[in-house]
């Protein structure tokens, strides 16, 4: 069975045109962007860029006040993307979903650095892998149509396999509870002097986003 | 034998008639002028520019190539000679002993002084030499990495003639603008007299451009085909599209990095603008 669309002409099934993106070059534009926006792919209370910087953990303590202070600094880096079939492995952590009809897995690495009040006091790194199920849909409107779905993470310091099952229950339950989506306006998509396009239909299948696009001469 | 898409690979296809649109709306967009030359020495001043522009396109996909049944592109030759007779004069008062061309005259015992040159003053010559070129024939698209003005490595596509039908000036259309020019300077009732005289000219000029439009095709015949094709005209100066090579396509200010590796454009066998690239992560 071919694992990627066939490119034989005709390409273009529906519209005026057609672009098939493979899945590695999502990962090269998730890499490209973790370069050109660090900030975005870098959350916490220390050593981030103020744009990104927030107030560290206070856990309080049973008898008032503040027991204790946690600062905390979480960076995503070493990205990959997976559509159907699920066959994409990074390092040894195979990429964990059932990928169906219009849903992709993005992988990252995660870094949370885990350190005391004042900062210098003590210091901690956890290294997690994480695979995200999201679903991508176009649609009518000319938004685009990301959810969160599902996560699933390994760690390589923690051999306890029902801790790691407990955790991903924990984060599939969150994400189940608030759903998170991202919209972007993608109609055009690009207009230059000449010409601009707009999406018409999106199908994630075989290792390949498939676009069909109107082309409008101006 | 069914072609796959490879990793990283990222394909755009259009189909032919929006291609067709496209190109002619390029094309027929094409306009400009640029300087050839400028210099001067000793007051003699000589410089050249050419402006263009595209009058007329229609074309066709007929895999692998872009058929151009119609391409006419006007030209327009602006030369300029002038002449500063002051500074001429000035450069050859250096070689041959001539009297000063400025005198300086003084009150005596003071430092106050006053000079005066003689103007000799100066002449120019513009002459617009208008020509028009017939260009239609067999296209391919080609590409390669240029350095662009902002220092960027871009990907440019362009078009490569393989093989122009009539690789003539067009006499006739050259006349015809030439007369235009005249016929608007002159007062009536000269403007009729001289647009007689053009459609003269021009029936004599039809038989002087189809002797030298068979002497193009045979000549034509000869540095295309005779070398099996693998002669062709590159358009460099006239990219169809740019691609920024170590960006994300569509994206600026700020691009997000990435390298586009091996990009292709070709008219696939379906007629279709078939464009593939590579997206690799950036180095």
């Amino acid at each position: 069975m071919p694992n990627t669309p066939s490119v034989d002409p005709p390409i273009v099934t529906r519209d005026d045109a057609r672009m098939l993106i493979h899945e590695a070059a999502f990962a090269s534009v998730l890499a490209g962007m973790k370069k050109a926006f660090p900030q975005l792919f870098l959350y916490g209370s220390f050593n981030v860029p103020p744009s990104s910087q927030h107030d560290p953990i206070s856990i309080p303590s049973p008898t008032g006040g503040v027991d204790v202070v946690i600062n905390y600094r979480i960076d995503l880096d070493d990205f990959a993307v997976d559509l159907a079939p699920a066959d994409i492995t990074v390092g040894s952590f195979l990429d964990p979903f059932n990928l169906g009809p219009g849903n992709a897995a993005v992988y990252s690495q995660v870094t949370i650095d885990l350190a005391g009040n004042p900062v210098s006091a003590w210091q901690v790194r956890v290294t997690v892998q994480i695979w995200l199920e999201c679903s991508i849909s176009l649609g009518s409107d000319g938004w685009l149509n990301l959810q969160l779905l599902d996560a699933s993470l390994h760690i390589d310091q923690v051999s306890n396999s029902s801790l790691i099952a407990a955790l991903n229950h924990v984060v599939h339950d969150y994400l189940q509870t608030v759903l998170p989506q991202l919209r972007l306006p993608v109609t055009p998509l690009v207009t230059n002097q000449w010409m601009s396009i707009s999406p018409t239909a999106l199908l994630l299948q075989l290792d390949a986003a498939d676009l069909s696009f109107k082309i409008t001469v101006q | 034998m069914t072609t796959f898409l490879n990793p990283n690979e990222v394909v755009i296809a259009i189909r032919k008639a929006s291609t067709e649109n496209l190109l002619t709306h390029i094309l027929e967009s094409i306009s400009g002028a640029n300087p050839v030359f400028n210099v001067s020495k000793c007051g003699l001043g000589c410089s050249l520019s050419i402006s263009y522009q595209v009058r007329e396109v229609q074309l066709h996909l007929a895999t692998p190539e872009i058929v151009v049944d119609t391409l006419n592109l006007d030209t327009t030759l602006q030369f300029q000679l002038s002449l500063d007779f002051s500074n001429l004069y000035d450069c050859l008062s250096s070689i041959l002993p001539l009297p000063p061309r400025c005198l300086t005259l003084c009150i005596p015992f003071t430092n106050i002084c006053a000079t005066k040159c003689l103007d000799l003053g100066s002449i120019g010559l513009p002459v617009a030499i208008p020509l028009s070129f017939s260009l239609s024939g067999l296209y391919e698209l080609k590409e390669e990495v240029v350095i662009d003005d902002d220092g960027q490595p871009y990907w440019h596509v362009y078009l490569q003639i393989d093989f122009i039908t009539p690789l003539v000036l067009d006499v006739a259309r050259t006349i015809q603008r030439i007369c235009d020019a005249i016929a608007s300077e002159l007062p009536w009732p000269l403007s009729i007299v001289a647009g007689d005289l053009c459609s003269v000219f021009g029936q004599v000029f039809d038989v002087l451009e189809n002797a030298i439009n068979t002497l193009a095709v045979e000549l034509t015949d000869l540095f295309f085909k005779a070398t099996g094709g693998w002669v062709g005209i590159q358009l460099k100066f006239a990219p169809i599209y740019k691609l920024r090579q170590n960006a994300v396509p569509g994206t600026s200010n700020p691009a997000i990095p990435a390298l586009i590796n091996s990009l292709t454009s070709v008219i696939n066998s379906a007629n279709e603008l078939d464009v593939r690239f590579l997206l690799m992560p950036a180095p």
